[in-house]
C-alpha cells in the first residue's frame, strides 16, 4: 500500500511549473464526420515521446522549445505527419482521413494493428471502423457476441444471456454505455445484444489489469461509447433483417461544431409469429398466439458551448417483451364458455446521461457526468373465464403481476492532468444513489389484490480513484491505481473497500513485451440466478447487512509479440479469487423472493485460473484468428457439496475459436467462424437410495413427460457438478456484399447460424424407456438458422 | 429438390430432443442407514447400499454388525432378519442419546440421536368454517379451514412437523378384502384366469376402499377389463368387514398450510408444515376443506379432522426439510439440485428420534 501512495504522490504534476517547455494539446477527429477519436496515437518522430487521446479525443504533449515532428495514427485511418515549431503552448485540431478498408490500414500502418486491438494484455479496443468489419451472426453485427471469440470469454448455455469472463458470472461484467451501467444487455435470450451497431463509436474490453476509474464489478469491463453524430453532413441508414430492422440518422446541428444522432431498432419476429398463428388458427375455437419483440432507441446530442466546454446528452431505452395469448370458446348443450389467458414478461433498461467536458487549459481536462437509469423486469398474467348458461352469466378473473426494479442516479467527475511525462495523472470522484426492489408480487382475484413484496432497499455508493502510468526508461513502465469505495446500505451498514491496481510492462523490443498485473475489485450488487440458466429475468439484489459485497483479486501474467507486422501472438495466464459470491440456498428460487429473501441466500468463495493464447493474422485479402483457453473455475459454499470445492456451472476446460474473414473481391466478403467449448458440468449421478418409506405421500410429475416421479427414492449426489455434458461447438458462415449506386451505400448479408445443426445440450433430464430402464435425454435450443439482411445508407 | 431441402430443414429444427449417452455411475458401495425411532416401536434399522439407476433392486447389507450404545453405555445388539433389516426386542427411551455403530464392509459407520421430549398441544380452535388460502410458492388458492393452537415443549429448541388427516366414519370402519370365495365366484362368471391369478395375490390382506380400488383398477387395466365388468361383476364380490377401531390406513392425508416465522410449508409442498420454536407459542394453521366439500351436506356420517404432530430431533428436521425440497425440485428441470441431509458418518441416510401424537380436533 505504501508503494502505491508513494508512486501516486510522486506522479502529481509538480512539473506543471517547469520552464522552457511548452504544451501541444487538442483533439483528434474523423475528417468526414467530426467524431472524436479515442485512443488515437501521437508520437514525436525523433524522441519517441508519445501519448494517446483520451476518451473524448483530447491529447496533451509537452516538449522543450523547438521543432518537433508529430506522427499521428489510428487504426482505420491514414497516418499523418506534422512538423511544428513550438515557442508557446499550442492548440492543434487534427482531422484524420478514413481509409476505405480496415485491412489496408493493417498492411500500410506500422503499428501492426489487427482485428481487435490490444495494447495492454487483458485489454481490447474496438473502434467504429472495426465494428463495421465484425462478422455478422443472423444478419447482425453484434459487439457483445463478437467478444466471445476472444480467449477467456465464453458464453454460458446456448440461449443464455451475458458473457462469462475468466470464470466470472454475467453479473460480474461492468457494461457501460456512455459511462452509465446497464443491467440487461441482451435481447432474444442472448442472441442479440442491446447495442445497435450503427449507434456505437467504440468499445473497450478489459478482462484484467483494470484501470482504477472502473469499479463495481469483479470480472470484466465493457465500456461502450455512442457516436456523437456527424458534424458535417446528414447521414441516414436503414437496415432490414429477419431478426431486427433499424433506422439511424445523424447530422450537424451547427456544422462542424454540434451534432445529433438518433437510432431506433425493432424486431419483426412478433409480427411474423402473429401472422403465422392467425393464418394457422383461422377457424379454430382454441387459439394460442405467442409473440416476442424487442426494441432499442439511442439518441445523442453533442453541443459545443464554447471553445473549452462541450455538452453531451445521451439517451438509451431498450425493452424486451415475451407474450402468449390463449383463448378458447366452448359451446355446450346448455350454454357457452369463453376462456382467455394472457401472459407476458417484459424487461429492459432506460438510461440518460448529461456530460460536460471542460478543458481548463492545455494540461487539465475535466469530464462531469450526471446520469440516471432504470432497470425493470416484470411479468403479468391475466385470465378470465366467462360461463353463460341461459340468462345466467358467471365471470371469474385473476391476475398475477411480478415486478423487480433498480433505479439509480449518479454523479461523477473524471480529471486528467498532463505533466511533463505526457502520461496523464487521472483521478475522479463518484457517487450514486440506488433504489432496489428485488421482487414484488401482486395477486388479484375477482377484484381483490394481495401484495407480497421484498420491500425496497436504498443504497449509496461513493468514493474516489487515482490512476497514473509511469515510463521508467525505454523498456519499463508501471501503471498504478487506487480506488476507494464506500457502500452505505439502508442506513444500516457501510462497507468500505480499498482496491489497489498495479501493472508492470517490460518492453523487450518494439514488437515484444511482457506484462504482469494485479487488481482488487469490489461489487456491491449481486445477481440471483435460477439454476443453470442465465435469463434476463434473474434478480438483481443489493448488498445488505447480511449479504456482503463480493470481492475479487486477479493476478495475470502475459507475453505478446508481433512476429510480423501482420502476425500477432499473445499468451496470458491468470489466477483469480472470489469472495462473498452468492447463490440461492438449495431448493430456493426466484419465486421465493419475499420479505425473508436474505435468509434464502448463501455466500461462498470462488477460484479460477487458466491460460489463454491467441494468434491473429491480417493481410489485404483476409483476416484470421485462432484462440485457445485452458481454464478451471470452482466454487465453495458451506451448504453445497459438503462444503468442498466443486466445479462451477460454467467451468469449461477448453475453448477454441477459429475465424476467417476473406475479401473475395471489391464487393464480396465471406466470414467463417467455429467455436468449441468443453462440455458444461452438471450434477447427475444416476445413483439413488430408499428414502424413509412413506415419508412423502403426494405425487410429483416429470416436467417434460408428465410421468409420475417415484418420491420414495432419494437422489444421491456424491459430487456436485460431477459429470460433463457433451461439448458445445458450432460453425457460422456469412457472406456479404457492399456496393454503391446513385450515391447510396448498400450492404447485403446472408448468414447461417450453426451450419451443421449441432444439437448442443441445453437441458438434461431423465426418462424412463419402454423397457423400464432409465435413460438421459438432452434438449437443445437452436438448430441451423439461415438469415438475410439488407442495409442502405445515404 | 426444394421439397427435400425443406423437409431436411424442418426435421433438423424440430428434432431438439435426443438421447444422451452418459453412462450411469456404478454404485459406490456407500452404506444407506435408515432408522427413525420412537418410544412406540422396537429398534429396527434398514441397511442397504446406494443403487445405480441401472440396477433393479437395492443391494442389501446382510453381514453387518450393528450395535446401539446408550449414553449410559448400555449396548443393544441388533439381529439380522433378512432384506437388510436389523432389529432388537427393545424400545428406545426418550431424551436419552443413542449412538449407532455399524461395522460393515471394513468400515465403521456411526450416528447419534435421541427422542426429543414430548410436545404439548392445547387450545385447538377452529376460527372460521371456510376461507381461501393463497399459497405463494404455488401461486394458487386453496379452500381451507383456519384454526389455531398452542404448542409448548421442554426441549429448546423444538422441531415439529404437522400433517392433517380426515377420517370418514362411513367407510373408515369398513375393511375390504379379496377372499378365496371371491376368486371362485369370479371364475364361475367367466373372468380371465390371468386376471384372477394376479387378484389372488391380494388374498389375506385388508384395505380401505381407496387403496383397494386403486389396486383393482390397476389390475383391471392391465388385463383390459371394461369398467362395466369391474364395477358390476368384480366389485360386488369383494368382502366387506366392519371393524370397531380406526385403522391407521383409513386416515386420508389432506393438505395443510402455514406461513409464519414459526411454521411454514417447505417450498411448494402442501402436505407438511415444519417449524422450530423456543417456547410456548400460538400457531395458525389451515387445513383442507375438500373432505367437507365432497360430503356435500350429507348428514349420515361425519368427517373427523385429525392433526398429526411429530416432535423431531434436529437431524430428522433437516432430513425432512431437504428431502421435501429435493422431491419438489425434481419436477423442475430449471432448479438446482438439492442434497438430502444425512447425519450418518461414513454413510448416508438418517438415524434420528421422534415422538408422535394424533389430535382429534373437529367433526363435520
Amino acid at each position: 500500500m505504501r508503494l502505491f501512495i508513494i508512486l501516486l504522490v510522486a506522479s502529481l504534476p509538480f512539473s506543471l511549473f517547469a520552464q522552457q517547455r511548452h504544451t501541444v494539446s487538442g483533439y483528434i477527429t474523423d475528417s468526414l464526420t467530426g467524431e472524436r477519436l479515442y485512443a488515437a496515437n501521437l508520437s514525436e518522430q525523433n524522441t519517441g515521446i508519445g501519448t494517446s487521446t483520451n476518451r473524448f479525443g483530447f491529447f496533451s504533449l509537452t516538449f522543450p522549445e523547438g521543432s518537433v515532428t508529430l506522427k499521428i495514427s489510428f487504426v482505420g485511418y491514414e497516418p499523418q505527419t506534422k512538423m511544428i515549431s513550438i515557442k508557446c503552448d499550442t492548440l492543434l485540431a487534427i482531422a484524420l482521413k478514413s481509409n476505405n478498408t480496415l485491412n489496408e490500414i493493417v498492411v500500410k500502418g506500422n503499428s501492426s494493428k489487427t482485428f481487435f486491438e490490444n495494447d495492454d494484455l487483458g485489454h481490447v479496443k474496438v473502434s467504429a471502423k472495426t465494428l463495421s468489419k465484425l462478422p455478422s451472426l443472423m444478419g447482425e453485427k453484434d459487439v457483445m457476441k463478437s467478444l466471445m471469440i476472444l480467449p477467456g470469454v465464453q458464453q454460458g448455455n446456448e440461449g443464455s444471456a451475458g458473457i462469462f469472463v475468466r470464470g466470472g458470472s454475467p453479473d460480474q461484467n461492468l457494461i457501460l454505455l456512455d459511462d452509465v451501467p446497464l443491467y440487461n444487455v441482451s435481447h432474444l435470450f442472448g442472441f442479440v445484444s442491446v447495442f445497435t451497431p450503427e449507434a456505437i463509436n467504440s468499445l473497450d474490453f478489459y478482462k484484467g489489469g483494470f484501470p482504477a476509474r472502473y469499479g463495481g464489478r469483479l470480472s470484466s469491463v465493457v465500456d461502450i461509447r455512442m457516436k456523437d453524430g456527424n458534424k458535417y453532413k446528414r447521414e441516414t441508414s436503414i437496415n432490414l433483417g429477419l431478426i431486427s430492422s433499424q433506422f439511424t440518422t445523424e447530422g450537424p446541428i451547427k456544422k462542424g461544431e454540434s451534432s445529433y444522432l438518433f437510432s431506433i431498432r425493432r424486431t419483426l419476429l412478433d409480427l411474423i409469429f402473429k401472422g403465422v398463428a392467425g393464418i394457422a388458427q383461422k377457424n379454430m375455437d382454441e387459439k394460442v398466439t405467442p409473440a416476442y419483440s424487442f426494441n432499442d432507441i439511442n439518441a445523442k446530442i453533442n453541443l459545443k458551448l464554447n471553445k473549452n466546454n462541450h455538452l453531451f446528452w445521451s439517451f438509451y431505452s431498450g425493452n424486451d417483451k415475451l407474450a402468449i395469448d390463449y383463448s378458447n370458446h366452448v359451446t355446450t348443450i346448455d350454454g357457452e364458455e369463453n376462456q382467455n389467458t394472457n401472459g407476458s414478461m417484459h424487461w429492459g433498461n432506460v438510461m440518460s446521461a448529461l456530460k460536460l467536458n471542460t478543458q481548463f487549459n492545455s494540461r487539465l481536462f475535466l469530464n462531469t457526468t450526471l446520469s440516471g437509469s432504470i432497470f425493470n423486469y416484470g411479468n403479468l398474467f391475466t385470465g378470465s373465464n366467462v360461463v353463460k348458461r341461459g340468462e345466467n352469466e358467471t365471470k371469474n378473473a385473476f391476475s398475477l403481476e411480478y415486478q423487480s426494479q433498480i433505479r439509480t442516479i449518479g454523479l461523477k467527475t473524471d480529471v486528467d492532468i498532463y505533466g511533463n511525462s505526457n502520461q496523464p495523472f487521472q483521478f475522479g470522484l463518484f457517487m450514486s444513489a440506488s433504489n432496489y426492489l428485488p421482487g414484488e408480487q401482486q395477486v388479484g382475484k375477482n377484484g381483490q389484490t394481495d401484495v407480497f413484496s421484498s420491500g425496497e432497499i436504498s443504497s449509496l455508493d461513493y468514493g474516489f480513484y487515482l490512476d497514473k502510468r509511469f515510463e521508467l526508461g525505454k523498456h519499463f513502465s508501471i501503471r498504478t491505481g487506487l480506488r476507494n469505495s464506500f457502500c452505505s446500505i439502508r442506513d444500516e451498514r457501510t462497507y468500505f473497500a480499498i482496491e489497489p491496481r498495479l501493472s508492470f510492462t517490460f518492453k523487450k523490443s518494439e514488437n515484444a513485451s511482457f506484462q504482469a498485473s494485479y487488481a482488487v475489485m469490489t461489487q456491491a450488487i449481486h445477481l440471483l440466478s435460477n439454476g443453470n440458466i442465465g435469463m434476463p429475468t434473474d434478480i438483481w439484489v443489493p448488498s445488505t447487512k447480511i449479504i456482503h459485497p463480493e470481492t475479487s483479486a486477479i493476478f495475470s501474467l502475459g507475453y505478446k509479440q508481433s512476429i510480423r507486422p501482420s502476425l500477432k501472438l499473445s499468451v496470458e495466464g491468470y489466477y483469480k479469487t472470489l469472495d462473498h459470491v452468492i447463490s440461492f440456498t438449495e431448493g430456493n428460487g426466484l419465486l421465493d423472493v419475499d420479505q425473508n429473501w436474505e435468509q434464502k441466500i448463501s455466500t461462498g468463495k470462488g477460484r479460477c485460473w487458466g491460460a489463454e493464447t491467441d494468434i491473429k493474422y491480417s493481410s489485404s485479402k483476409f483476416t484470421s484468428w485462432a484462440a485457445y483457453t485452458l481454464a478451471w473455475n470452482e466454487r465453495k459454499f458451506e451448504e453445497i457439496n459438503q462444503g468442498r470445492w466443486y466445479p462451477y456451472q460454467y467451468d469449461r476446460r477448453h475453448k477454441i475459436d477459429l475465424g476467417i474473414i476473406y475479401n473475395l473481391n471489391k464487393y464480396w466478403s465471406a466470414t467463417a467462424t467455429w467455436t468449441y467449448q468443453s462440455g458444461a458440468p452438471a450434477t447427475f449421478s444416476g445413483l439413488d437410495f430408499q428414502g424413509f418409506p412413506g415419508n412423502l405421500k403426494y405425487r410429483i410429475q416429470d416436467f417434460f413427460t408428465g410421468n409420475a416421479i417415484d418420491n420414495s427414492r432419494i437422489q444421491y449426489y456424491p459430487k456436485v457438478n460431477g459429470i460433463r455434458l457433451p461439448a458445445y461447438h458450432r460453425m457460422d458462415l456469412s457472406l456479404s456484399k457492399e456496393w454503391e449506386s446513385y450515391g447510396k451505400k448498400h450492404t447485403l448479408s446472408i448468414s447461417i447460424y450453426n451450419v451443421y445443426s449441432r444439437q448442443n445440450p441445453y437441458l438434461v433430464f431423465t426418462k424412463t424407456k419402454p423397457d423400464g430402464s432409465i435413460g438421459l435425454k438432452q434438449f437443445s435450443l437452436f438448430p441451423i438458422i439461415p438469415s438475410i439482411s439488407y442495409r442502405i445508407s445515404f | 429438390m426444394k421439397k427435400y431441402i425443406i423437409i431436411v430443414m424442418l426435421i433438423s429444427m424440430v428434432s431438439c430432443i435426443k438421447d444422451l449417452v452418459i453412462p450411469f455411475e456404478k454404485s459406490d458401495q456407500t452404506t444407506v442407514v435408515n432408522c427413525l425411532f420412537s418410544e412406540d416401536e422396537d429398534w429396527q434399522i434398514s441397511l442397504t447400499r446406494v443403487k445405480s439407476f441401472s440396477d433393479q433392486t437395492d443391494p442389501v447389507v446382510d453381514d453387518a454388525s450393528v450395535d446401539i450404545v446408550a449414553e449410559n453405555n448400555d449396548t443393544i445388539h441388533l439381529k439380522y432378519k433378512g432384506e437388510g433389516i436389523y432389529y432388537a426386542d427393545k424400545r428406545p427411551v426418550k431424551e436419552i442419546q443413542y449412538q449407532i455403530i455399524i461395522k460393515a464392509n471394513s468400515k465403521i459407520i456411526t450416528a447419534k440421536s435421541s427422542i426429543p421430549g414430548s410436545v404439548n398441544i392445547s387450545s385447538v380452535k377452529i376460527t372460521n368454517q371456510r376461507t381461501t388460502y393463497f399459497s405463494n410458492p404455488n401461486l394458487s388458492d386453496y379452500d381451507v379451514v383456519p384454526f389455531s393452537l398452542n404448542i409448548s415443549a421442554s426441549n429448546q429448541p423444538t422441531f415439529v412437523r404437522f400433517r392433517f388427516y380426515s377420517f370418514n366414519t362411513d367407510w373408515g370402519y369398513k375393511r375390504y378384502s379379496v377372499t378365496e370365495q371371491t376368486i371362485t365366484t369370479l371364475r364361475e362368471k367367466g373372468i380371465s384366469e390371468a386376471f384372477l391369478q394376479e387378484l389372488s395375490s391380494l388374498i389375506g390382506k385388508s384395505y380401505n376402499s381407496f387403496e383397494l380400488n386403486g389396486l383393482l383398477l390397476k389390475i383391471a387395466d392391465k388385463y383390459q377389463l371394461t369398467y362395466y365388468v369391474y364395477a358390476n361383476i368384480v366389485n360386488p364380490e369383494i368382502k366387506v368387514t366392519i371393524v370397531n377401531y380406526r385403522s391407521p390406513d383409513a386416515f386420508l392425508e389432506g393438505m395443510i398450510f402455514a406461513n409464519s416465522n414459526l411454521l411454514s410449508n417447505v417450498s411448494r409442498d402442501t402436505y407438511n408444515v415444519l417449524g422450530e420454536f423456543n417456547s410456548s407459542t400460538e400457531a395458525d394453521l389451515f387445513v383442507d376443506y375438500l373432505p367437507v366439500l365432497n360430503k356435500n351436506g350429507d348428514t349420515s356420517y361425519k368427517e373427523e379432522y385429525w392433526l398429526e404432530l411429530v416432535g423431531m430431533s434436529e437431524d430428522y428436521y433437516k432430513y425432512e426439510k431437504s428431502y421435501i425440497k429435493q422431491v419438489v425440485n425434481l419436477s423442475n428441470p430449471f432448479s438446482s439440485v438439492v442434497e438430502v441431509y444425512s447425519n450418518i458418518q461414513n454413510g448416508v441416510g438418517i438415524f434420528a428420534g421422534y415422538n408422535r401424537q394424533m389430535v382429534h380436533f373437529y367433526d363435520y
